[in-house]
């Protein structure tokens, strides 16, 4: 065989090996919010923007979804 | 800051549907779409049998953000996962993608083609002016806004399901779980959508180096 055509031949075959193979597993990124933006649940009316207040009053709201310690003990 | 979760008791869960009914009630959820479903886990497998409502868990990191072609989803300072229905092209990505199921699609028009993507607001409206028509015609009431929490949960007769901050959840799931010498503390998806902590833990792990 012809030492050039070899040359190439092993030179196609390394170039084609799977050494240089990207990785084909695809991997998912949340991109940028393109809609429109959105008020925060403490800037509404019913609150003024007092985020303290807006967060205390959800914490109470929670706190309330449990009856334990609603009766005395027995 | 709070993160506003989800948790099922699937202990307390006794079937009732009055989540889902109260979801579609205040919400005024349009025929064919389940924004909130109770569903049966184990089913005909004797001592296993659960129920337990699901809708969207609002996950840390959710997987339909991350899909989503022409990125519509946002995530609240609050930890609530939002959409812009005017942006959605209703392509169904995030519902293969959603690990509960969770986005709907109307179906519109004569050949029943997918409208835009509907799912639970954790009762936080949408990208609209707070309390609007144009909001509660898209999304349904914000009744954070308002200071109140969802009203599938509110409504829960047995307090199964559980919302609002994460740390006030785990207290009172906490308290619970010992009271009854420890039965019912899977927390089943609780993992899938806020993650193990294992995350965490390597990130700690990692910066510890």
């Amino acid at each position: 065989m012809n030492p050039t055509r070899l040359v190439l031949l092993i030179g196609a075959a390394l170039a084609l090996a799977a050494c240089s193979e990207a990785p084909q597993v695809t991997h998912y990124e949340a991109g940028t919010y393109s809609g429109k933006p959105d008020t925060r649940p403490w800037e509404s009316a019913a609150y003024g923007g007092d985020k303290a207040k807006w967060e205390s009053d959800m914490r109470a709201r929670a706190r309330k979804q449990t009856e334990i310690g609603r009766m005395p003990p027995g | 800051m709070a993160r506003m979760k989800f948790l099922c008791d699937t202990e307390r869960c006794i079937e009732c549907n009055g989540c889902v009914t109260a979801c579609k009630n205040e919400h005024e959820v349009p025929w064919g779409i389940q924004r909130r479903r109770v569903v049966t886990i184990n089913d005909g497998v004797v001592g296993q049998e659960k129920s337990m409502s699901v809708a969207c868990m609002h996950c840390s990191d959710a997987p339909c953000m991350a899909v989503c072609p022409v990125d519509v989803f946002y995530r609240t300072e609050d930890g609530v996962v939002l959409h812009d229905k005017d942006a959605c092209i209703g392509c169904g990505y995030c519902f293969y993608a959603c690990p509960f199921g969770a986005p709907q699609f109307p179906q519109t028009g004569t050949f029943g083609q997918r409208g835009k993507m509907d799912k639970c607001t954790f009762c936080a409206g949408g990208p609209e002016a707070d309390g609007s028509d144009a909001e509660f015609e898209k999304y349904g009431k914000n009744r954070l806004a308002e200071g109140k929490l969802p009203m599938c949960a509110e409504m829960c007769s047995t307090k199964a399901l559980l919302a609002g901050d994460g740390t006030a959840l785990a207290d009172i799931f906490r308290e619970r779980v010992v009271r009854r010498g420890g039965s019912g503390a899977e927390m089943i998806g609780w993992n899938t959508a806020y993650g193990s902590g294992e995350q965490k833990r390597q990130q700690t792990r990692g910066g510890d180096k």
